[in-house]
């Protein structure tokens, strides 16, 4: 990396993946902007970690769901950083494990709205600052899930699904203004939200899913974050519109 | 950054990206074996090259389509250097641009024997040993091909498209000893293979061709290096199976 100052924004930054990816990112010199939808005191825990490497760090109080969410995202990241270099989609939330036929309308809207809609929002508002300046770094989270198509994991899997195809078109679009545009796609990563899920299947159903990895093992929040720096790096320079899956080999099934 | 000692091999590593490929690992620190087939002095220039910068390197020649040659590039390595931490398949034959039902039967299976065969060769013979040491990292080198499909690149495309399988496959079989194996597929980029089918294509056609591009520019050697480089790193713990297009956005039309 250089040795200039950048600016990441991070969404859903103060826990899990994306606390990994702010502080990655940290210390590959970059100020950061996290959003979180509740969790103040975890933000304010991450924001101190940020600023003990060094580096000048916020947080902001966040839906995804707000329709000015991106407008609100890039006036702050821009008053307290004066620019933004990297953006990573990172904020999402899972839905109900239902049959998509037996999907509460709310659960289906919920998932597209804050899993896809949102990454528009802050999209719409940032990409015209990056086009400006004729560089930008976006990277959004995707989900192993796009590949797995799983009964139960209707709502979830279609907004990823989405999402991705908005990484592709965006990254043809905009590589003119020098913006590369990526996602990463994780498989199965040791945090609290894997934890509750794997909670409710049960310890069985759990242990088969992690043996159906052929690494054998769950992902760490920083071997994810690792990848997002890559992509938001030089090391990629001539890579744009991918999918990565960082999902220890699987599974596909 | 390598464990002092650790060797990789570059098959095809005395020019193009190949040749940008071993001098990223060697600054990396890695032992470096690399085959040639024909260019000794060009495989002889990125060997003292390497030991101008005071890092360590082999080169055999070896022409994969012969079916003993993996075996002399592994067991030359071990005689060098005592093991073999990282295998880049970077070796590979281009074929005449022609219909599907009008390429010579000699030439789709040289075209298959070396893209493939060769691949599987070096796999028989170096996975032995990276199972030993519950350690190995493999990247094949395939093509953006494999997306673009074009007419008139029949046997080159099949060839990679089939490397890309055996990749996926040797993933999921290789993960529990340690060894990891994905892809990168280049789009186009400079190199002197890539001038002459410009050069074929003639200077419309491939003005167009560059055009079609998102980034609207061929890649360097570098920007394949780098990434390949990466995934053998520890960056790409959790990564195996993947095929990751290095291609400014392409396919290209």
């Amino acid at each position: 990396m250089s040795d200039e100052t950048k600016v990441a924004v991070v969404t859903g930054g103060s826990r899990g993946i994306g606390k990994a990816i702010a502080i990655k990112l940290a210390k590959e010199n970059c100020d950061v902007l996290i959003t979180y939808q509740k969790d103040k005191a975890a933000a304010e825990i991450t924001v101190n970690d940020l600023k003990s490497l060094g580096r000048k760090a916020y947080s902001l109080q966040m839906e995804m769901s707000d329709p000015m969410v991106g407008v609100v995202i890039c006036r702050h990241a821009l008053k307290e950083f004066g620019k933004i270099d990297i953006l990573i989609n990172n904020a999402g939330i899972s839905s109900p494990k239902r049959f998509i036929v037996d999907s509460e309308d709310t659960d289906w809207y919920k998932a597209i709205d804050t899993n896809l809609n949102g990454v528009f929002r802050t999209i719409k508002a940032i990409v015209p600052h990056m086009r400006s300046r004729q560089t930008g770094n976006i990277v959004n989270i995707s989900s192993n899930v796009t590949r797995r198509l799983a009964p139960n994991f209707g709502p979830y899997a279609v907004s990823k699904a989405g999402l991705e195809a908005l990484t592709h078109i965006l990254a043809k679009e905009e590589a003119g203004s020098g913006i590369r545009v990526n996602a990463i796609a994780p498989g199965f990563v040791n945090t609290d939200l894997l934890q509750t899920a794997w909670n409710e299947i049960g310890p069985e159903k759990a242990e088969a899913l992690l043996n159906s990895i052929p690494m054998k093992r769950l992902g760490l929040p920083n071997e994810v974050a690792d990848m997002v720096a890559v992509l938001a790096s030089d090391v990629s320079s001539f890579v744009t519109g991918q999918i990565i899956y960082v999902n220890g080999g699987g599974p596909e099934g | 950054m390598a464990l002092k000692h650790q060797t990789a091999i570059v098959t095809g590593g005395s020019r193009g990206i190949g040749k940008a490929i071993a001098l990223h690992l060697s600054a990396q620190g890695f032992n470096l074996v690399i085959s040639f087939k024909q260019d000794e002095k060009a495989a002889a220039q990125v060997v003292s090259n390497i030991k101008n910068n005071g890092g360590n390197a082999e080169m055999i020649q070896a022409d994969l389509a012969s079916s003993d040659s993996a075996n002399t590039i592994a067991e030359e390595t071990i005689k060098h250097f005592g093991r073999i931490d990282v295998l880049i398949n970077n070796a590979g034959v281009s074929s005449n641009k022609n219909l599907i039902a009008d390429t010579a039967e000699s030439e789709w299976n040289e075209i298959i024997n070396v893209n493939l065969h060769g691949v599987f060769r070096m796999l028989k013979a170096v996975v032995p040993h990276m199972r030993r040491q519950k350690k190995g990292n493999i990247v094949n080198l395939s093509s953006n091909i494999t997306k673009r499909l074009a007419p008139t690149f029949g046997p080159y495309a099949v060839s990679k498209a089939a490397l890309e399988t055996m990749t996926q496959i040797l993933a999921k079989e290789e993960a529990i000893n340690g060894i990891r194996v994905n892809a990168v597929a280049p789009g186009p980029i400079k190199t002197d293979m890539l001038a002459k089918l410009l050069d074929e294509m003639g200077p419309e056609r491939a003005k167009s061709f560059v055009e079609s591009m998102p980034m609207k520019r061929m890649g360097t050697p570098e920007e394949i290096a780098s990434m390949v480089v990466m995934l053998t790193s520890d960056v790409a713990s959790f990564v195996t199976g993947q095929i990751i297009y290095v291609n400014g956005g392409g396919p290209g039309a």
